[in-house]
């Protein structure tokens, strides 16, 4: 083995400047393919992953299969987000499983001593710092009590705050106990969520490129607002409506909720409050995200990355019929000496192995140099997307040595087919 | 030994067919030196590629050792190439990134043997022409002579029955030639089947027969094959598709 590799390493070197060029021709394709992975995992990471039969409820237009399914399902991004009505009503079936109910709204807060700025807040119940495994460093969420207020319209004054925001505005300190004015209404510090926390923006209801920084119930909306529409509040949100999301453990829950839903949606439709037909559906955090990337942006890039890959794949089989066609005297004199056919396309191919290896290896840097403008897409996420990681090396010259050996086989499978007489001819 | 029989080759390129042996028949006996004489185009180097089992034939039968050639597969063409034949070429066609050594080294490689024996043979040989000291020299620094004996060194490192050799003494002067005829006929007393290329009349009457080849036939009056078979034509299909027809 010694002697192909030192043969293919030489062979490589005889023509520098083509393997140069080799070696680009698939970093770029590599690079662009490796920034595309890392974008990918980082988002897989911020899955909630912690939580498992989380389903985000969904209704759709079309009319219920027994499966729970809409039959005709039009995967609009509004679909996810139902309105505070609808929203009680699914849930009226999921009482005894944690569920929640939560839209994100941009606040202005007024620190004691600071100037007031708007931040983003997140409206929710309790249950949400546990459906998604939010961590908080120090307090805890607040309680099922202050949930229960907002169907009471009793006032509220706790939040969670990110921990960002807290040092920002109280120092090292803890924040726990402090005191804050959101929205005109003086609340209550009873948790800080930890800066470690990633947003699972991309889950709640679509792409916002803003940190959550406050953490508020439910009823703080609704009391804030009371002199106004609850729903009109909502609908100033970014979100235009609450996304619900339920954690049903067995597949027996999942359908008794299902069967809930749809019996809500079915007296709502006897009594004239909706026309169309609609059907409830559930998604699981995963399947969510596969149908709705954040913004649709995300999705182009496994396009765009497996173009590239397969243009530059193409220009190096042409590099490569060129870069094996000199090598065709050598490799006829080898199969003179005792060389089999398949010998001989086994040495072109080791010369390929070394190809994507290196390629590999450009083609990681050349990523890690792209991501800042690969995480521009993700805006917020921009510089937490890991770099370099075990996994992604693997990959990435696992995938540049699959894209150059596939480049390979058919220059290699040519050259080798001719007879040695032809082969030591071709000079 | 080699057993030629009819032996066609026509090489094609595009519409334009060239007939570089029109029906040879040859044979040579083991432990012979046989000497191919023939101006340039005769076909001498297509016959020594087909019998060095390098190309194929297009017509007629070949046997080697009795083996008829045409019925093998790629491998044991490999096999045979490896244990069975050396080759010796005109422009010495030594791998110009291995060192004499690794040069020599390339038949034994591909015969699956261990690497000490592999290094004693390779010593012992490059021993008997001359060139342990340059070892580990590149082709590069070498001199032409001492690159056919490398060449040489290569083609009898495995042992084989049958030394081919296509002008081995082409590139290089008179003495130096001498020198490596000289040695080739040492390979052939040791037993060893020789079969040689060469315009040089003085060389070729070191050999135990002379074949005399012309376009493509072979004339051998040593061995009564005195007819040149059909002459070999260079024309294209068209040109024949309107022969047959007339």
């Amino acid at each position: 083995m010694r002697f192909y590799l030192r043969m293919a390493w030489r062979s490589l070197r005889r023509s520098r400047g083509l393997t140069a060029v080799m070696i680009l021709a698939l970093s770029l394709g590599i690079a662009t393919w490796y920034a595309q992975q890392q974008i990918f995992m980082y988002l897989d990471s911020r899955m909630p992953v912690a939580r498992e039969h989380v389903y985000q409820v969904a209704l759709e237009r079309g009319e219920a299969v027994p499966d729970g399914r809409a039959s005709l399902v039009v995967p609009l991004l509004p679909s996810i987000l139902l309105t505070p009505r609808d929203a009680q009503g699914v849930l009226a079936g999921a009482a005894s499983h944690r569920h929640t109910m939560t839209f994100g709204a941009p606040a202005l807060i007024e620190p004691e001593g600071k100037p007031a700025e708007t931040v983003r807040v997140r409206y929710a119940t309790r249950d949400l710092f546990e459906l998604f495994s939010i961590p908080l460093r120090e307090g805890e969420p607040w309680s099922a009590a202050a949930d229960a207020g907002w169907l009471a319209g009793t006032p509220v004054d706790v939040a969670v705050v990110d921990e960002r925001l807290a040092r920002r505005l109280f120092g090292a300190g803890s924040a726990l106990g402090r005191r804050l004015r959101v929205d005109g209404a003086d609340v209550r510090i009873v948790g800080v969520v930890a800066a470690s926390h990633r947003e699972h923006y991309h889950l709640y209801e679509r792409f916002v490129p803003t940190l959550d920084a406050v953490y508020l119930p439910l009823a703080h909306a609704r009391a804030a607002h009371a002199e106004a529409d609850f729903q009109h509040v909502v609908a100033s949100g970014e979100a235009g409506s609450v996304g619900v999301w339920v954690q049903l453990p067995t597949e027996s829950a999942r359908l008794a909720f299902t069967a809930s839903a749809a019996e809500y949606l079915t007296r709502e439709r006897a009594a004239g409050r909706t026309a169309a037909p609609r059907a409830v559906t559930l998604r699981t955090a995963r399947q969510w995200q596969a149908a709705f990337a954040p913004g649709g942006t995300i999705n182009l890039w496994p396009l765009l990355s497996a173009m590239c890959l397969v243009t530059c794949v193409l220009n190096l089989v042409r590099m490569l019929m060129a870069k094996f066609a000199g090598r065709s005297h050598d490799l006829g004199l080898l199969r003179a000496f005792g060389a089999r056919r398949r010998g001989v396309m086994g040495q072109l191919l080791l010369e390929a192995v070394l190809i994507g290896l290196c390629a590999g290896a450009c083609g990681m840097l050349l990523g890690v140099a792209l991501m800042p403008l690969a995480t521009q897409t993700l805006q917020d996420a921009a510089g937490s997307v890991p770099l370099i990681s075990a996994r992604a090396v693997l990959a990435t010259v696992g995938a540049s040595v699959g894209a150059a050996l596939l480049a390979a086989l058919y220059p290699a499978w040519r050259l080798s087919r001719g007879t040695p007489a032809a082969q030591l001819r071709r000079d | 030994m080699l057993r030629l029989r009819d032996v066609q080759k026509v090489y094609r390129r595009g519409l334009i067919e060239t007939t570089a042996l029109a029906g040879v028949t040859v044979h040579v006996e083991r432990g012979e030196f046989v000497a191919v004489m023939g101006p340039s185009g005769s076909g001498k180097t297509t016959l020594l590629n087909i019998a060095g089992l390098l190309d194929t034939i297009d017509g007629g039968e070949y046997l080697l050792d009795g083996t008829n050639v045409r019925e093998l597969g790629d491998d044991r063409l490999a096999e045979l190439r490896n244990r069975h034949l050396g080759y010796v070429f005109q422009s010495f066609n030594l791998m110009p990134d291995l060192d004499v050594f690794d040069n020599v080294d390339v038949p034994l490689r591909y015969r699956g043997i261990a690497m000490r024996a592999r290094r004693d043979r390779v010593e012992a040989m490059l021993a008997r022409v001359g060139l342990t000291a340059r070892m580990h020299h590149l082709p590069s620094q070498l001199s032409g002579g001492q690159q056919q004996r490398v060449a040489i060194a290569r083609a009898l490192v495995g042992e084989p029955t049958l030394i081919l050799a296509d002008e081995p003494t082409g590139n290089l002067d008179s003495l130096t030639a001498r020198q490596i005829v000289d040695l080739l006929a040492d390979i052939n007393r040791d037993g060893t089947t020789v079969v040689l290329v060469t315009h040089d009349q003085e060389l070729a009457a070191r050999a135990g027969r002379r074949l005399h080849m012309l376009d493509g036939g072979l004339i051998d009056p040593s061995a009564g094959h005195d007819a040149i078979a059909a002459r070999p034509s260079k024309r294209s299909l068209r040109d024949r598709g309107e022969d047959k027809r007339s």
